[in-house]
């Protein structure tokens, strides 16, 4: 809820901040698997790393050598990803996303197999994309907001992707229509650092997804910021304790420039 | 059935027993009050002279019995800050005998403290129990000048507060929603402004506080907990009176007087907070247009119709109206009122009888350029109460009574226009009674108190509504719809109460004390911290009643002929049907809320010192607490012990004040604890190119310890007829130390491929000036 904000204004008025040095455990090295088929069309990426202690550099050391399938279970067609490049990242071409199909995630890797399945939800489209001026104190904030159409009388489940100037922007967006079923929705992506500035060349991916990619999502968009909820590692719909998603996503693109 | 009987024939040989004794003695009961305003005086003293092993104390309506043998005697009436008074008496039949006090001015004075007050401290075999009236905190300094009797009992063992110049209080690793806030004998569901930077009860209005950290008194029930009871005045019924304040953040005025003198008298007390004209200095559009308050009004008229029969009638009504910029506002308030009747039925036997309302509801408003949503939930009480007390002998009372609540919870409401992106909806009202029968009943035998009771408590959820049943993963499985009036669930629970004291001599007390706690209604939230906007549950089918057991153990003691007062306790609570939530839990206007819940179990322990210093230029207290507070939660930290956010191993405060002159007190507070619980990462990843933490476990890690300073000076102004006027300066945080509101990772602005903690901390050196005036 958006309560927050209330704590954030009063911060905004009399706060201060200064980094502090936290002595942290490090948690035991973990794999990190995350990877969509999209209703785009191939080329799909599956990309599995390590996860490093907080103290250490952003850099994830990439898993090699693992075996990487996804099945199309509604026509069994099954797409074999390969290893490229050095980041951990494995990809394919012999498959294509479709609306209603269920696809299943295998990875196999030093004697473990991680699985997963998502189901690709039906298509919705981006009515609009647009900027809405906001003002909280001293700062004009230019955020973008989309207009879609949610379908009426079933449950759908969204995750929203803002590049700015083909940059992805860092926040998570995610909802769910459990309020507005069927409504035309207007939704701000806020942004709490930078704003969209002039000639900005913006685009947003609505991406319609299945309700675990969404809780998924929903519990970083929780996570992140100065949010007074309990931080926890997001609900993965992988197995065997790997952390990531895997998600089966219905896409709509909308790019414009500010 | 069986059980009610048993308790009825407990009662019928209790009070027929009571006869037989009471046949050669006779009884002098009435009320005290204060000379100079009429106000009833709650925990005053009454003493036999000579035959001084009589003793009893007003109780809450200032009313006191003492039953003694046929004689002549001085009856001695003693109150803290009053000249005690002597009375001569020839006992030969039962006697009705009002006193009034006259108070005394400046220092508190040995005669004073070495009254009986102090020694009912050591003899009484209630524990954990703490008293608080305005006088004693008008001098402690506060956060933006802003008496607040809630946060001066946040400096008393076992007391944790919730957050940086917070009114919301955690007591012996309960949560916030176990504590029961009674405002005039009626429940108070959110007892904060300003996102709980102020309390709702002002202090202007209040007369007396006690707090029951653990074995409460039978009487009290529906909180785990602890009982925080409060009590408004009654107004002047001697002549007209005002006083008031003009503060930084607020002002209040206060005004009371006789509607017939001695007979019936009335007080109004209103304040409004007005950070909001401050934010119209700025330049800045959205500051300017931001409203920021709160407002409160307690209301409250005594009339006393004979010396048998007296009523009351109080009145509360507060509300936070906070909106921060033309899309987003937040609003929520309570509302109380309690009709009183006190009836002697003859100098034996008091009885109470309260009608209540209660009603919390909050709502946050969402607009654009062409819709407007509205989105809240509300809770709404009425209540019977009806307590006797039953004077038997000097050393022997009884306490009987029951009380029914019904409640009514709106668990969610949309209220949305034409265009909005939400649609309106209002989830089924649920409606619940909750009713409890109770008898208690203190008895001394030689050295040795004793007091034990037993609360039946009985919880019936009705319909009209759909109940579900629930799997594992939260899908609604079942569900069974009920009409209007039918009974959906019954829940029994047997609490009993016990306690005792042992005085090995005069100046010490042990005592031991076990209670049971139930709780039918559910604070359930989201955050760490409680917000305006969390919901009230009721029990049902899949909630059960919390259930918390408590054993404590203390030691008291008067040091130095009453100038000095200790106390140490230490404490054992369980706790059963706990409730947390899932991750990422949606609780706003959810049908299914329940399913979004877990469930599990609690313990907390610890110990508890005290040390006050009563007289004196120097006056003020010491009070340490050790505790650990632990939850057991499915699905929560893999089903292993975690400490519960509100645990701080060492809790320490000191609180002085020292009186330079008549006209100037200085004060000062520092408080001392150990960070709270809280879950920080021990690893990290990428998704989708974001940083993304790994967590191992809830609550592993602790804030930095939060320590600070709160110092002040009082400043008496000329007495200039009948106006008196005093300035108060403070400085919150006096030595500024960034104390961390919360701590945020995040990738470090400077270098985006390393991460960093940073801390935000809220107030450094917060200076507040209040004139305060009376007149």
């Amino acid at each position: 809820m958006k309560t927050n904000y209330i704590i954030l204004f009063i911060i905004l008025l009399t706060g201060c901040t200064k980094t502090l040095d936290l002595k942290l455990r490090a948690a035991d090295s973990q794999i990190v698997i995350q990877g969509s088929i999209t209703s785009q069309g191939p080329p799909y990426y599956i990309k599995i790393n390590k996860t490093v202690p907080f103290g250490a550099s952003n850099n994830y050391p990439a898993v090699s050598g693992a075996v990487v399938t996804v099945v199309d279970s509604n026509d069994n067609k099954t797409g074999h990803f390969t290893q490229i490049g050095a980041d951990g990242y494995y990809v394919s071409y012999n498959l294509y996303g479709q609306i209603g199909h269920t696809y299943k995630l295998s990875v196999k890797v030093d004697g473990q197999e991680y699985t997963a399945r998502s189901t690709m939800p039906g298509f919705v489209a981006i009515q609009e994309l647009s900027f809405v001026q906001t003002k909280i104190l001293n700062q004009t904030r230019n955020l973008p907001q989309i207009t879609f159409v949610d379908p009426a009388m079933e449950a759908n489940n969204y995750v929203f992707t803002l590049l700015v100037n083909n940059v992805p922007y860092k926040a998570f967006y995610a909802m769910n229509d459990r309020l507005t079923d069927g409504n035309i929705i207007t939704q701000q992506l806020y942004m709490d650092s930078s704003y969209i500035q002039k000639n900005d060349r913006v685009t947003v991916i609505l991406a319609s997804v299945d309700k675990n990619v969404y809780n998924y999502f929903n519990v970083l968009q929780a996570n992140s910021g100065a949010s007074a909820t309990t931080p926890s590692n997001p609900p993965s719909n992988i197995s065997n304790g790997a952390y990531g998603y895997f998600a089966a996503e219905c896409i709509d693109i909308s790019t414009r420039t500010f | 059935m069986r059980k009610k009987i048993a308790v009825l024939a407990l009662f019928i040989s209790i009070i027929t027993g009571i006869k037989a004794i009471a046949q050669h003695k006779y009884t002098i009961s009435g009320i005290i009050r204060d000379k100079t305003s009429g106000e009833t005086l709650i925990g005053a003293s009454i003493r036999i002279l000579p035959a001084s092993k009589y003793s009893s104390t007003s109780n809450n309506y200032g009313f006191y019995a003492i039953v003694v043998p046929q004689g002549s005697y001085s009856l001695v009436v003693s109150y803290t800050g009053y000249k005690p008074d002597t009375i001569a008496i020839q006992l030969t039949n039962d006697v009705l005998q009002h006193v009034s006090l006259a108070p005394t001015s400046g220092m508190l004075t040995e005669v004073v403290i070495t009254s009986q007050a102090t020694k009912d401290r050591l003899t009484t075999p209630q524990m954990g129990v703490q008293k608080l009236n305005t006088a004693e905190i008008a001098n402690v300094p506060v956060f933006l000048g802003e008496k607040d009797i809630i946060k001066t009992i946040q400096l008393l063992p076992g007391i944790k507060t919730t957050g940086e110049g917070s009114g919301g209080f955690y007591v012996r690793g309960g949560n916030i929603d176990e504590n029961l806030l009674l405002l005039d004998e009626v429940p108070v569901y959110n007892a904060t402004h300003l996102m709980g930077f102020f309390s709702t009860f002002n202090s202007d209005a209040i007369k007396d506080l006690t707090l029951y950290k653990g074995a409460m008194p039978a009487q009290y029930g529906g909180r785990l907990s602890s009982v925080v009871d409060i009590r408004t005045k009654d107004g002047n019924n001697q002549e007209f009176h005002g006083s008031g304040g003009l503060g930084v953040i607020s002002s209040h005025l206060n005004l009371e007087g006789p509607l017939e003198k001695n007979k019936g008298s009335f007080m109004v007390s209103a304040r409004r907070s007005y950070a909001d004209i401050f934010l119209k200095l700025s330049s800045n559009k959205d500051v300017k247009n931001s409203t920021l308050y709160f407002y409160d009004i307690n209301a409250k008229t005594s009339y006393n119709l004979n010396d048998h029969n007296r009523i009351f009638l109080s009145f509360y009504n507060g509300k936070d109206n906070l909106k921060i910029s033309h899309d987003f506002a937040l609003y929520y308030g309570n509302t109380t009122g309690t009709f009183r009747w006190n009836h002697n039925f003859n100098s034996h036997l008091f009885s109470n009888t309260t009608l209540s309302y209660s009603d919390y509801n909050h709502h946050i408003e969402i607009a654009d350029n062409s819709s407007n949503t509205k989105i809240g939930s509300k809770i709404r009480d009425f209540a019977l109460k009806e307590d006797f007390q039953y004077f038997m002998s000097n050393d022997d009372r009884i306490n009987f009574g029951f009380t029914s609540t019904h409640h009514t919870v709106n668990p969610g409401l949309i209220a949305a226009s034409q265009y909005s992106a939400y649609n309106s909806k209002a989830l089924d009202n649920k409606y619940a009674l909750e009713s409890a029968v109770y008898i208690n009943h203190e008895k001394g035998i030689g050295r040795l108190k004793i007091n034990y009771g037993l609360r039946l408590s009985v919880y019936n959820a009705f319909g009209p509504g759909e109940f579900y049943t629930f799997n594992k993963e939260g899908d609604a499985t079942d569900s069974a719809s009920y009409a209007a009036g039918q009974l959906v669930q019954t829940y029994i629970n047997l609490e009993p109460r016990a306690s005792a004291s042992y005085q090995p001599d005069s100046m010490s007390s042990l005592k031991i004390a076990y209670s049971r706690n139930t709780q039918n209604v559910h604070l359930i939230s989201n955050s760490a911290s409680t917000q305006p906007t969390d919901l009230w549950i009721l029990s049902s089918p899949n909630v059960n009643p919390e259930i918390a057991d408590q054993l404590s153990l203390g030691y008291y003691r008067d040091l130095s002929r009453g100038r000095y007062e200790f106390s140490s306790e230490i404490y054992y609570k369980q706790l059963q049907h706990q409730i947390d939530f899932k991750d990422g839990a949606a609780l706003t206007v959810n049908n299914y809320v329940e399913s979004q819940l877990l469930y599990g179990i609690g313990r907390a322990y610890g110990l508890e010192l005290f040390l006050k210093k009563k007289t004196g230029r120097l006056t003020g207290w010491i009070s340490y607490t050790l505790s650990r507070t632990e939850r057991k939660i499915d699905d929560i930290n893999n089903g292993n012990w975690y400490a519960a956010h509100q645990d701080q191993t060492h809790n320490l405060a000191i609180v002085s004040m020292y009186q330079l002159s008549k006209k100037v007190t200085l004060s000062a507070n520092w408080v001392y604890n150990t960070g709270n619980a809280v879950t920080y990462p021990s690893g990290k990843y990428a998704i989708n190119e974001q940083t993304v933490f790994v967590y191992t476990e809830r609550n592993g890690y602790r804030m930095p310890a939060y320590h600070r300073l709160d110092v002040g000076v009082t400043i008496a102004g000329k007495k200039k007829k009948r106006w008196t006027g005093d300035w108060n300066f403070s400085v919150y945080n006096a030595y500024g130390k960034e104390n961390p509101f919360f701590i945020e990772f995040k990738n470090d602005p400077a270098n985006p491929n390393r991460t960093i903690a940073q801390q935000t901390s809220l107030f450094r050196w917060v200076p507040a000036i209040t004139y305060n005036f009376s007149f």
